[in-house]
């Protein structure tokens, strides 16, 4: 398929509104644990298969309009901080790491990228709330960043290698 | 899977059970703390001697309800759209603070002796 300006513009769209969708579906899960910011991370399967599949340009401009459309839609006025702070963290440590990961290992991949979702959502609530002690719920986020971080990473692993077969594109 | 997939598959267990031994350390060995601290925004609203508290009571700030008992603090409600606040509990050590993001409010215990609320302890 021929990658012209409109094929990117299109293909960020889509992809745009189902990690938009993912992450309305994702907000109707109750919380299973009392702590802020656990979460399955659903819309990080789509950011995950555009670094792969349409490249990291492309993934960065996907992430920025879900987290702003999302912020507009569904979000408190606080939850933009967060979702920034943890999103490009993450999006900038997934980015690094798939230099040197090789594609059997996106579930890895995804794990450090929630791991550093949390990071940097933890960075923020202690500068919001200016109070050291919330880093104390850094250690179940790390827990749950783990087990979440696997279940995505398959989830978007399966999808990468379906898409490729599809030659979408990159 | 490769070796390096499985080195990993390692490392990140090893992350959570690391996680998961400080998370049970810092609970077992938590001590009770003689003052409740209030903050909203970063700043201290109300520092609550526990051990004078004779009789429950309710402190508001903003749109949370603190619940003040002898020994410990517990969100009793709060209008952010999760509720998480409430569902973390009372506390009774310094182990984790109570956070409500939405609303911006925080409460620990502490020792330190500095700003006590006069008007809170009535």
């Amino acid at each position: 398929m021929k990658r012209t300006k409109h094929f990117y513009l299109v293909l960020i769209s889509v992809m745009a509104s189902l990690s938009l969708g993912l992450y309305a579906l994702e907000s109707l899960i109750p919380p299973i644990v009392a702590v802020p910011g656990v979460k399955l991370g659903l819309a990080n399967v789509i950011t995950l298969i555009c670094i792969y599949i349409i490249g990291t340009k492309h993934a960065l401009a996907v992430l920025l309009l879900r987290i702003f459309l999302s912020a507009m839609l569904f979000g408190q006025p606080v939850s933009l901080t967060f979702s920034l702070f943890g999103g490009l963290l993450s999006f900038f440590a997934m980015a690094v790491l798939k230099r040197f990961l090789c594609e059997e290992n996106i579930w890895a991949i995804s794990v450090f990228g929630a791991f550093f979702h949390n990071l940097g959502q933890i960075i923020a609530a202690v500068i919001i709330t200016s109070e050291l002690s919330v880093a104390y719920y850094f250690l179940v986020l790390i827990i749950s960043s783990v087990i979440t971080g696997v279940f995505t990473g398959i989830c978007a692993g399966y999808a990468v290698r379906k898409l490729k077969k599809l030659n979408l594109g990159v | 899977m490769k070796k390096s997939g499985k080195i990993m598959a390692v490392c990140f267990s090893l992350a959570a059970i690391a996680a998961a031994a400080g998370i049970i350390y810092l609970s077992t060995n938590e001590s009770e703390k003689k003052y409740a601290c209030i903050y909203e925004d970063g700043n201290l609203i109300h520092k609550i001697n526990l051990s004078d508290v004779e009789k429950p009571y309710t402190v508001t700030v903003g749109s949370n309800v603190i619940l003040v008992e002898k020994g410990q603090v517990s969100m009793s409600d709060a209008d952010c759209p999760d509720g998480l606040c409430i569902k973390q509990g009372a506390i009774t050590g310094d182990a984790r603070p109570i956070v409500c993001l939405p609303n911006n409010v925080v409460v620990k215990l502490t020792n330190d002796e500095k700003d006590i609320d006069a008007i809170a302890g009535n």
